[in-house]
């Protein structure tokens, strides 16, 4: 008898295939895909308004830029030792970087780098005060040949008390005749290098004075690593740098791997074109029509303008492409479709009746995916708003609802109300921390209770939030598509019950 | 409990195939014809008919597949057909290729997966769910602070397929604080001496559709900007240029420094240029402008406190402006040693009397916005566009 028993790896394995393999009714995939067919088709018919704005060659965020992003933005991994914990870092303003740009150039032209990289070196141990000292020092040094007299003088040991106190402290480390010799030629070296105007200079020298030590001798290998490469390459390499302010060599990947015909579409007539063709495909989908293949050719058409079109998006759009992504790969059509109605038709034709829709096993794992997915969303957007300080002391809504560009506020009655709150401080409170914690605890616990039996109770918490976002903040197609989502924790049964004929309730 | 199997989902008319599978191909085929013969450097009509063609071919084998889902024939069709219509595409057409390439690859990790026994196929896409939800938790713990496991991941093995199917959302919305809107405020500089405002977002366009998609597309566009460069403190060199102009643009004692000195991360001024490219490119502007100014506004909300003394919301001192440069058409920075680039310029509300005749929601502002634009942005508030 115990050879019978099952062991834990297959009872694991079957709890997980019961868990994701077991066939399901698509009714509420069905639903799903007319819900979000006509929410995806507003918002693609809503692009048209801004079509040539937003996707055009020279559209806000051009075909210049957006790909240029796309076939060069860098990624960085982390490192598997805990070496180049700091690396070199670009500044940040144009003219910076040009100047330190010039002045690299100028170090890997002149006749021995290595002079000017090792007194580089030799003047990052030093406490940044004597450093900078110095630095301000070979600054304000305009006069080349005064520049020079003073270091002659130096390693002669002919400077005068006076001349001795104008010099940075760093001069008196060297005493000994060679000791100065070399301190003086290397540091005549490194003001050689240096731009010729006093302006360039001191935003160059502004540059060193500000680095530490630690991203001093980040330069240090960085201006190496530029030594070996040949001209054209070392300035293939400053541009992207330049471009990206992160250093080639630590890039890991480049480029983004996304899809569009707005990437390369320069003529407006063909961006009109595949637009209504776009329009034409999501019309099929949400009418169930080859319901399959426009599925798929839906999320392709949502991806095109996604992918083009990063600055525009925001949060419809991510549930958008989730209710697309999972429901292409779904049974969606199998009901409340053209394919049932034609398939009817046949059947008809054929002296036969459609049986009914069955359950299917694909059904079961897509409903399953759109949980799993609905829930990480929760958590992740639950445990986040518990780093924000509003969400503790019952701010945050206000904030959202005290927002002028996102909030109603341009409604009278809207602002008044607002105003009558504010006036009333207990109720301001109660409904603004009663709000935080409605909110953080529909979200926080919404991936433990959506199993249990609580679920009804915190779907309808989720439910009432939505219907808050789209009030307070406008945002009634991303509270819509969120409603489209949820869609998958509903029994097919209700959903029969309040949209089905009499046969999908029988 | 219901058996776990893999099978299809719809019963289809099992109907012979012959003609659609030859004129899938063909059609693929002579898409790469037309594409190859027709070759120019730029994109032409033949290019346009060769993709036209190639993925007609590629519908149809697509509905083959929704047909016969399990069977291999149909998808080694289809997965031929994605690589001919990969070649019919024009070679500048770089991410079209990217597209026929994933749909060659999926037929064929189709393929291999149906040739598993049941067992190993529900191995199989167990995998793949495991493997995508993993990619989502990456993608949730990647905003700052982040693990190294996040960031190694999502580099290596997740990146792919999450950018490619946009599953990347951090979901964290309206967190740690929902903070103020962002607008853009570009101050065109006409040939004729004029000047002419243009607001993004401006609340007209809300009415562009019911439900105001595109006006929360603008506020999407302005927030990009809203990404600053990490520093400490203003630099020293920075702080001293700024005390020169003091006098004119004050430097508001009650609000640290550094939140008044906002310079943008390198790729935001990047996606700024496109944006002044657009704006001096538009009818009303182009070739009638000179230059433009460009000032990113914050919106701030007001307190519950100023609230319930009757402010209004919109007021002029509630706008923030940090003057973001001087542009040409080119979107080239004129001026980048303006000492006041990426300040802000403050406007503040003064103290009024209140009397019978003040009218509600007005106030009486120092508007800095105003002397260093040498235009009152309140004045027309709807720029040039109706």
């Amino acid at each position: 008898m115990e050879l019978d028993q099952p062991n834990v790896m297959q009872r694991i394995w079957s709890s997980w295939t019961r868990f994701w393999f077991t066939a399901a009714d698509p009714t509420p995939l069905c639903l799903m895909r007319i819900v979000a067919g006509l929410l995806t088709l507003y918002v693609h018919i809503a692009y048209s308004f801004d079509l040539v704005a937003f996707f055009g060659p020279n559209g806000w965020y051009d075909q210049r830029e957006s790909n240029r992003v796309r076939t060069s933005m860098p990624h960085v991994r982390g490192n598997y030792d805990w070496k180049l914990a700091s690396t070199f870092q670009m500044p940040q303003d144009d003219r910076d970087r040009q100047i330190l740009r010039d002045f690299i150039d100028r170090v890997l032209s002149s006749p021995d780098p290595d002079h000017v990289l090792l007194f580089m070196h030799s003047i990052s141990d030093v406490a940044t005060g004597d450093r900078n000292e110095l630095l301000k020092y070979v600054e304000l040094a305009h006069d080349v040949g005064e520049f020079e007299t003073v270091l002659k003088a130096f390693v002669d040991d002919k400077l005068t008390l006076e001349a001795k106190e104008l010099l940075p402290k760093f001069f008196e480390r060297y005493v000994t005749p060679d000791a100065r010799n070399n301190f003086a030629d290397s540091l005549s070296r490194f003001r050689a290098v240096m731009p010729s105007g006093l302006e360039d200079r001191k935003r160059l020298l502004g540059l060193f004075a500000k680095t530490s030590e630690v991203d001093w001798n980040a330069f240090q290998m960085f201006v190496n690593d530029l030594r070996k490469m040949d001209g054209t390459q070392r300035t293939v390499y400053l541009n992207r740098f330049a471009d990206w302010g992160i250093s080639p060599k630590f890039v890991y990947a480049e480029g983004m791997p996304t899809y569009s015909p707005w990437f390369h579409t320069q003529d407006i007539r063909f961006l009109w074109l595949i637009h209504g063709l776009h329009l034409i495909a999501i019309v099929a989908f949400t009418i169930g029509f080859n319901t399959r293949v426009f599925a798929v050719i839906t999320w392709l058409v949502g991806l095109s303008y996604i992918h083009r079109a990063q600055p525009y998006l925001f949060g419809q759009d991510t549930m958008m492409n989730l209710c697309l992504t999972y429901l292409m790969l779904s049974p969606c059509g199998a009901k409340w479709s053209v394919d049932r109605w034609l398939a009817r038709k046949r059947a008809e034709a054929n002296g036969t009746t459609l049986p009914p829709v069955q359950p299917s096993v694909s059904a079961g794992f897509v409903l399953r995916v759109f949980q799993i997915q609905y829930s990480l969303m929760y958590l992740s957007a639950g445990l986040s708003k518990l780093k924000g300080e509003s969400w503790w002391n019952g701010t945050a809504l206000f904030n959202c609802m005290a927002n002028p560009e996102f909030s109603p506020m341009h409604v009278g009655v809207y602002r008044d109300f607002l105003k009558w709150l504010c006036q009333h401080r207990v109720v301001w409170e109660l409904v603004c921390t009663g709000s935080a914690v409605f909110t953080l605890l529909t979200e926080v616990p919404f991936p433990y209770l959506v199993w249990t039996k609580m679920r009804p109770v915190v779907i309808s918490a989720a439910l009432l939030l939505h219907t808050g976002i789209a009030v307070l903040m406008g945002l009634s197609v991303f509270s819509l598509f969120m409603f489209a989502l949820i869609l998958c924790f509903f029994p097919p049964d209700i959903i029969n019950w309040m949209f089905g004929s009499e046969e999908d309730r029988a | 409990m219901a058996q776990a199997t893999l099978q299809t989902d719809q019963s289809f008319d099992q109907k012979p195939l012959t003609w659609q599978l030859v004129l899938a191909p063909t059609l693929a085929v002579a898409g790469v014809a037309i594409g190859r013969i027709g070759i120019t450097e730029t994109p032409s009509w033949s290019a346009v008919a060769a993709i036209s063609l190639a993925i007609a071919g590629l519908v149809l084998v697509g509905m083959m597949i929704a047909q016969r889902p399990r069977n291999l024939l149909v998808l080694a069709l289809g997965a031929a057909t994605a690589v001919l219509a990969r070649y019919s595409a024009h070679p500048s057409w770089e991410s079209v290729h990217l597209l026929f390439i994933v749909m060659a690859s999926v037929a064929g990790v189709a393929i291999v997966v149906l040739l598993l026994p049941r067992q190993l196929r529900m191995a199989v896409i167990s995998f793949a769910a495991v493997f995508h939800f993993l990619g989502v938790l990456s993608a949730i713990t990647s905003p700052p602070p982040q693990s190294w496991l996040s960031n190694w991941s999502w580099v290596t093995l997740f990146r792919h397929h999450l950018v490619f199917c946009y599953t990347n959302n951090a979901y964290q919305f309206y967190s740690p604080e929902p903070g103020p809107a962002t607008l853009l405020w570009f101050c065109v500089d006409m040939k004729n001496g004029e000047k002419v405002w243009y607001k993004v977002p401006r609340k007209p366009e809300t009415h562009l559709d019911p439900m105001s998609v595109e006006f929360f597309r603008r506020l999407s566009m302005t927030e990009a900007i809203n990404q600053n460069a990490s520093l400490q403190s203003v630099p020293a060199d920075v702080m001293q240029d700024r005390l020169q102009m003091v006098r004119l643009y004050p430097i508001l004692a009650d609000v640290p420094a550094i939140a008044q000195y906002r310079p943008p991360m390198q790729h935001v001024r990047r996606i700024l240029a496109s944006y002044v490219r657009h704006v001096l490119a538009m009818p009303e502007f182009k070739d009638q402008a000179t230059n433009v100014r460009v000032y990113r506004v914050q919106h701030r909300m007001l307190s519950a406190q100023e609230f319930a003394d009757g402010r209004n919301p919109f007021g002029e001192s509630t706008y923030l402006p940090y003057y973001f440069g001087n542009f040409d058409a080119t979107g080239t920075q004129l001026e980048p040693d303006d000492p006041m680039l990426y300040w802000l310029l403050p406007i503040i509300r003064k103290a009024v009397t209140v009397t019978p005749m003040t009218r509600p929601g007005v106030e009486a502002v120092e508007n800095h916005l105003k002397v260093h634009a040498g235009s009152d942005p309140f004045e027309e508030r709807y720029g040039a566009n109706p």
